[in-house]
């Protein structure tokens, strides 16, 4: 385990740099970024003086070694446009981006994984093949298409829920949650649910295809035979095989979720890290579009850590080790 | 019977008790807005520079003087202001002037809340830039509060207007942070701080104790949705009463909805083409051999004059803009000062401008690209196309570049560099107030050094051109300085340094039952919502 550690910290630090350096050349080739954010009659020296004050003018090189020192401090930059560090500009907004993301996994899970059984256990029946035509369906129609067709449907025609927004929070433990007030829960229905439906299709489909192979495996003859009956044979034993690639898929599309919830939360005005992503390109606010690559590079690499922990304990067969 | 009497005296009483109760509810109930928004509000009064952080801060902290709807100058915090010599304004603050915190507006305050502006580190967008030419600013007394100017300069009122106002104890101690969990949000405007959720919301409430005209809500609450469609949802759906920067191509559905009502105006802003009038050889003016085309063709008047004929303004507006527009016959729009007056349309004749292009020599046009912007202004993307579309007719071989605003504007500001060949490009006039900010900045000659032709990205030059637009901008006088800007504004659209599309539209839309008073800057403020009669 000590080992396993140091070596996903080393890479992680690896990682890190390398994809730090890519970031910066990127966002250096596109440009000063004060000519978008300064106001046009501003006079050219007030921008030179602005410029140089914010170390900008600096070469490249010397710009990123000067990044890196005061990341190493914890200081990844101050945004351009909130006036507020970016790291904590991004903690304040992730709050809000987690809690759709863990609803739209919530569902997903729980609406797919027994669909999916079902699709794959009476494999031939019109239902099973209704719900795999569907999750077809969720997987290839774009999200914000989706996402439109339900402001239209929920909000406008039938009048059920807000179109937008967050809606009024009740804070536990410092952390502000939608999941406790009847409003908020009212505003996060419909950017959960369309954020869920593109796993759900994927869980659907995962569970089915699992099901169906294990169907044929000897383990689940053997309990055929030994009389045990068909629902329990699928609930424990061929859905606690199959949930290992789901859960590692879950933890990839749990990241993917979150650091690209951007359709999601601009078409639902959720303030939550997408649409302060999507805001930040939009105007070239630096700092904050380096700190949040990095942040999303970090998460992935925790998800993953994560993912290869909660494997193991659902097969004891996997040593972390040999997993790394 | 007396039964019967009996029930109809309960009805009676019933129905008049739900009257009195109905007349009891009305003065009670709270008057609430919700207002959606493009733009989100930088907390910090000091820290960003940008007209709708402007509209925020006069709302909730004011400033000296304010800009009314068609960005004229109004007394706010200051009631009066005189010269007392051509570089030198007294501005005497209204006594009656008091923060949220019930302490007295002070000369001192102003002076704290300048330097705060001026120097506040890390601020990438700085209100630096606003104060251009004002060299010093002190407290004469109390309540008098004098600035000193290199030069007469006629834009102090608009620059002054942009900068917010708050105690001088707050500007000496309050971070960031501060400001947004509304510690440090004490102003003097006609509402007060009650809660900021970055990225989602700013709610404020009335001030009972401001100085000025009553604010006309109880609780506003402005709603960020920065994406066009989401925001036109919420006005239909009812979550908010009032949205700004409605697109043009939701306005006929709008207006077709029995529950909704639609505000539109004309802007401070111009849409217009900046042909390279400045290189001999420009970057994307290539020959038929594909290599380039020297002397640059539009160095000729006649080829600029075929391109502004080739192109069909009221196409523009109609088809592209869905109608958010006006034809335009010049760079300043009507609303400003130094607009002038009496000039023709510009006309659409294509057979004219072939022939045009035919006299000058080009009868088989040239390789041209047209560079725009797509996520800047309404419809840039589609507009690029539409014009480079209209220029193919003329026989041009056209390229449509269109870029993130991200890209293009670093791109066209390195005056060094490639810029562009033709670019679409829009100039308000909300920070000077007349069209000393576009002569400047757009029509003079590039002369860095001196803080002319930042955005001339053509590069015309015109000498006497120059001298009048220098002249105006020492000029005090409003009524005079008008006359020698639309002189400028003349000469130069003769010359076509640019070539004009047309003045946009400000759009914005409400629930039925509401007025809105549109800005031409196109701030969005509360107090411009009404009741209908």
């Amino acid at each position: 385990m000590g080992a396993f550690l140091v070596r996903l910290l080393f890479q992680g630090i690896v990682t890190l740099l390398v994809v730090s350096i890519i970031i910066f050349v990127g966002v250096f080739a596109i440009g000063n970024p004060l000519y978008v954010l300064v106001d046009p009659s501003a006079p050219a020296e007030v921008v030179q003086e602005t410029l140089r004050q914010l170390g900008l003018d600096r070469p490249l090189h010397e710009q990123y070694v000067r990044f890196v020192l005061s990341a190493l401090r914890g200081d990844l930059g101050t945004s351009y446009v909130h006036a507020l560090p970016s790291l904590e500009l991004i903690a304040s907004r992730l709050p809000a981006t987690l809690e759709l993301v863990v609803a739209g996994l919530v569902i997903a899970f729980l609406v797919g994984v027994p669909l999916g059984l079902l699709a794959g256990y009476m494999a031939n029946n019109w239902l099973a093949r209704l719900i795999s035509s569907l999750s077809i369906l969720g997987i290839s129609l774009p999200t914000f298409w989706i996402a439109l067709i339900m402001i239209i449907v929920f909000s406008l025609e039938l009048g059920w829920v807000p179109t937008g927004g967050r809606g009024d929070v009740a804070t536990v433990l410092g952390i502000e949650t939608s999941l406790l007030t009847a409003s908020g829960l009212a505003h996060m229905a419909l950017p959960a649910l369309a954020l869920s439906l593109f796993p759900l299709a994927l869980i659907i489909r995962l569970t089915r295809a699992g099901v169906r192979e294990h169907n044929r495996m000897d383990y689940v003859k053997f309990a055929r035979a030994m009389g045990i009956s068909p629902q329990r044979i699928l609930v424990s034993y061929v859905l606690r095989n199959i949930l290992i690639p789901i859960v590692t898929m879950m933890g990839l599309i749990f990241g993917t979720l979150v650091a690209f919830a951007v359709v999601t939360e601009t078409v639902f005005a959720w303030p939550g890290i997408g649409k302060l992503i999507i805001d930040s390109i939009k105007v070239s606010d630096r700092p904050v579009i380096i700190a949040y690559l990095l942040f999303v590079v970090t998460m992935f690499l925790v998800i993953s850590f994560i993912v290869d922990l909660i494997t193991a304990a659902l097969d004891p067969r996997i040593r972390l080790v040999k997993a790394s | 019977m007396r039964e019967d009497r009996q029930s109809k005296l309960k009805h009676l009483v019933a129905v008049a008790g739900l009257a009195l109760m109905a007349i009891g509810v009305i003065p009670a109930q709270a008057a609430e807005i919700t207002i959606a928004t493009r733009s989100e509000m930088t907390m910090d009064p000091h820290f960003f520079w940008s007209t709708p952080n402007r509209a925020y801060n006069v709302q909730l902290y004011g400033s000296l003087v304010r800009l009314d709807e068609r960005i004229r100058v109004q007394p706010m915090l200051a009631k009066s202001w005189e010269l007392v010599d051509e570089t030198t304004w007294d501005f005497q603050l209204d006594p009656e002037a008091r923060f949220h915190n019930g302490e007295p507006v002070t000369a001192a305050d102003v002076v704290a809340s300048f330097d705060r502006a001026l120097n506040l580190p890390n601020a990438a967008a700085s209100y630096k830039g606003a104060l251009r030419g004002v060299t010093g600013f002190e407290a004469v007394d109390q309540e008098t509060v004098r600035f000193k100017t290199a030069k007469p300069n006629p834009a102090l009122l608009h620059q002054i207007a942009q900068v917010a106002i708050i105690p001088a104890g707050v500007a000496g101690t309050a971070r960031q942070a501060d400001f947004i969990s509304g510690k440090a949000a004490i102003g003097a405007g006609p509402y007060r701080f009650v809660e900021f959720k970055p990225g989602d919301r700013l709610v404020l409430e009335r001030n009972d104790k401001y100085f000025g005209d009553q604010p006309k809500w109880d609780k506003v609450v402005f709603r960020v949705i920065s994406d066009d469609a989401a925001r036109v949802a919420a006005l239909l759906g009812g979550d908010v009463e009032v949205i700004d920067y409605v697109p043009p191509v939701d306005v006929a559905r709008l207006e077709a909805d029995p529950n909704i009502a639609v505000h539109k105006g004309t802007t401070d802003r111009t849409m217009y083409l900046i042909p390279d009038t400045g290189r001999n050889q420009s970057p994307y003016v290539l020959g038929a051999d594909g290599k380039p085309l020297v002397p640059n063709p539009m160095l000729d008047f006649r080829v600029r004059k075929a391109m502004a004929m080739a192109i069909d303004r009221q196409a523009l507006v109609d088809r592209v803009m869905d109608g958010a527009g006006v034809p335009a016959n010049q760079n300043v729009a009507p609303a400003v000062l130094g607009h002038a007056e009496g000039m023709p349309p510009l006309a659409f004749d294509l057979d004219q401008a072939r022939n045009l292009l035919a006299e000058a020599g080009y009868a088989d046009g040239f390789d041209l690209t047209i560079h725009c912007t797509n996520d800047r202004y309404v419809n840039d993307g589609r507009l690029c196309q539409a014009i480079g579309q209209m220029l193919a007719r003329l026989g041009l071989r056209m390229t449509v570049e269109a870029l993130p605003k991200a890209v293009m504007f670093p791109k066209i500001r390195d005056h060094q560099g490639d810029r562009t060949s033709l670019m679409m490009l829009s100039f308000g006039s909300g920070t000077s107030g007349d069209a000393g900010g576009a002569l400047t900045h757009t029509i003079h000659s590039y002369a860095p050094d001196r803080g002319f032709g930042t955005w001339n990205i053509g590069h015309y030059s015109n000498a006497e051109i120059d001298a009048l637009i220098e002249e105006a901008a020492a000029t005090l006088d409003a009524e005079e300085r008008g006359k020698v800007q639309s002189q400028a504004v003349k000469r130069a659209i003769e010359d076509l340094a640019v070539i004009p599309l047309f003045y946009t539209s400000v759009i914005v839309a409400s629930r039925k039952g509401l007025e809105y008073q549109v800005h031409a800057d196109q701030s969005t403020i509360a107090d411009s919502v009404s009741k209908s009669e």
